[in-house]
């Protein structure tokens, strides 16, 4: 063994003092709240409004197909993680592949939401927004995006509204087998909590108990979490990302009350959705009434939602264009980070021009 | 791994990796048994129920003096809330109706006789 190079050693005791003072410089600010991460930083219009919810169009100069693409979020995170930050976003992504993009985003619950039920959602707002979605990007119909809670209240749209103009379908992480996802959720299932125990003075479920209902499911997550934030906090681009990250996990939004009783009653206790056959308003939705082609997004090591609760879906649909994915990433990272980048969307995208190639002339 | 990479990792790290790895595995299989999430609840109802003790005895104490307790203020709130509601699904039925009416007009005299017996 040669003994150390004493350049080496100067060079390696110089880029330490250095990191040392950067790592203060940036835990002084994180501690003290002095950086704000900038989120959802690609611009956008509202184009159309209902209640909490709205759509959103971002804008582009690249629209080069048909029909639009819209993301329907889930009802208890933020969707901004969606579009985190400049580098690190979905939404530029498939703008960046010429795809008209629209989100729609739920808002936060109040008071006056607790009163609200997987109708208000799939019934009242989901049809108006896609149909406002085509008409906005001057297109007969439009693919639906799911994520999550998302994916499922997109199936029972589509499944339940054959009006709606809905080319193909995208579902990603969505649950579906009820059993099959663990953690304090199964509290509720076997009725040894029930929902009312869980409501604040607003009639809903607040983000605080959502986020708790998360974060047990890795309770040593946080460990490795501050290892790595310590060894790379001299780094800002690393700190800026894990800021906005950081944030977005405990920004959680709360659910309204009716849906927390729906999902508890319907999904979770009578784990409905595997049957294929819904309740919804005066009427049963069949899963077999979705005939669009239909591509099923599964992460490999998802925590909250593992692929055995999508994966049969296959059998449930009356689609006879299924195709199923799984993204080795977790539920998180299946949209965003570089496991999205690199997989995920190209994946997405391709599916979608497979089936998508009507060209844009009028965008 | 690269040769730089390597020279980035903490001498430290190793042994927070090997905490964790001892660690995590049945940390993750504890929250996910029944006995926890039995535990949750149970913690979860009594705290509810303490809440709604105390919320009682204040009001009681509050309700000699008649002054409003918390609880009065959220069944207004409640209540505020109920009729916000009401007015949002009038407002989004009166919305739904101009709109019927004008694709009606734009779709021609066929279409107005339609939206006239709607």
């Amino acid at each position: 063994m040669s003994p150390p190079d004493p350049s080496d050693l100067v060079e390696g005791i110089r880029r330490e003092a250095q990191r040392s003072l950067f790592r203060a410089r940036n835990g002084i600010k994180l501690a003290t709240g002095a950086i704000k991460p900038t989120t959802g930083v690609t611009p956008k219009q509202v184009v159309w409004t209902r209640g909490k919810a709205q759509l959103w169009r971002y804008e582009s100069d690249k629209r080069s197909r048909l029909p639009p693409v819209v993301i329907v979020w889930s009802i208890v995170s933020r969707s901004y993680i969606l579009d985190l930050r400049a580098g690190q976003s979905f939404v530029q992504s498939l703008l960046d592949a010429g795809i008209d993009v629209f989100l729609l985003d739920w808002g936060e619950a109040d008071a006056v939401d607790s009163r609200n039920t997987l109708e208000t959602y799939v019934d009242n707002y989901m049809p108006r927004a896609l149909e406002r979605a085509a008409e906005v990007a001057g297109a007969a119909s439009v693919d639906v995006l799911g994520y999550c809670f998302g994916g499922l209240m997109s199936l029972l749209c589509v499944a339940g509204h054959a009006d709606v103009p809905v080319q193909n379908l995208v579902v990603m992480a969505a649950p579906i087998d009820m059993d099959k996802i663990e953690g304090l959720i199964r509290a509720l299932q076997r009725g040894d909590m029930e929902v009312e125990d869980l409501l604040d003075d607003s009639g809903n479920i607040p983000a605080d108990a959502v986020y708790r209902g998360f974060s047990t499911l890795r309770p040593t997550a946080d460990l490795m979490k501050y290892a790595t934030l310590w060894e790379r906090l001299w780094n800002d681009e690393y700190v800026d990302g894990y800021q906005a990250m950081a944030s977005w996990i405990r920004d959680q939004t709360p659910l309204p009350g009716g849906v927390a009783r729906q999902l508890t009653e319907v999904f979770l206790r009578s784990n409905l959705a595997i049957t294929g056959e819904v309740p919804l308003g005066d009427r049963v939705v069949r899963f077999a009434d979705v005939t669009c082609p239909v591509l099923n997004v599964m992460a490999e090591n998802d925590h909250m939602v593992p692929p055995t609760s999508s994966e049969c879906l296959q059998g449930l649909l009356g689609s006879d264009d299924y195709t199923d994915v799984r993204i080795p990433a977790g539920h998180i990272g299946l949209a965003a980070g570089r496991d999205a980048a690199l997989i995920t969307i190209p994946r997405i995208i391709e599916w979608l021009n497979h089936r998508s190639t009507v060209p844009t002339s009028a965008v | 791994m690269s040769q730089s990479k390597k020279s980035q990792k903490s001498l430290w790290r190793p042994l927070v990796e090997a905490i964790d790895k001892r660690i995590t595995p049945p940390a993750n299989a504890l929250v996910r048994t029944n006995v926890f999430a039995d535990a949750v609840a149970i913690g979860t109802r009594y705290e509810a129920r303490l809440r709604r003790r105390v919320e009682a005895q204040t009001s009681w104490v509050l309700h000699q003096y008649n002054l409003p307790s918390a609880t009065d203020v959220r069944r207004m709130r409640a209540q505020l809330a109920a009729l916000e509601a009401r007015l949002r699904d009038m407002d989004e039925r009166l919305e739904d109706s101009i709109q019927e009416n004008r694709r009606a007009k734009s779709s021609g005299p066929a279409g107005t006789a339609a939206a006239e017996q709607k």
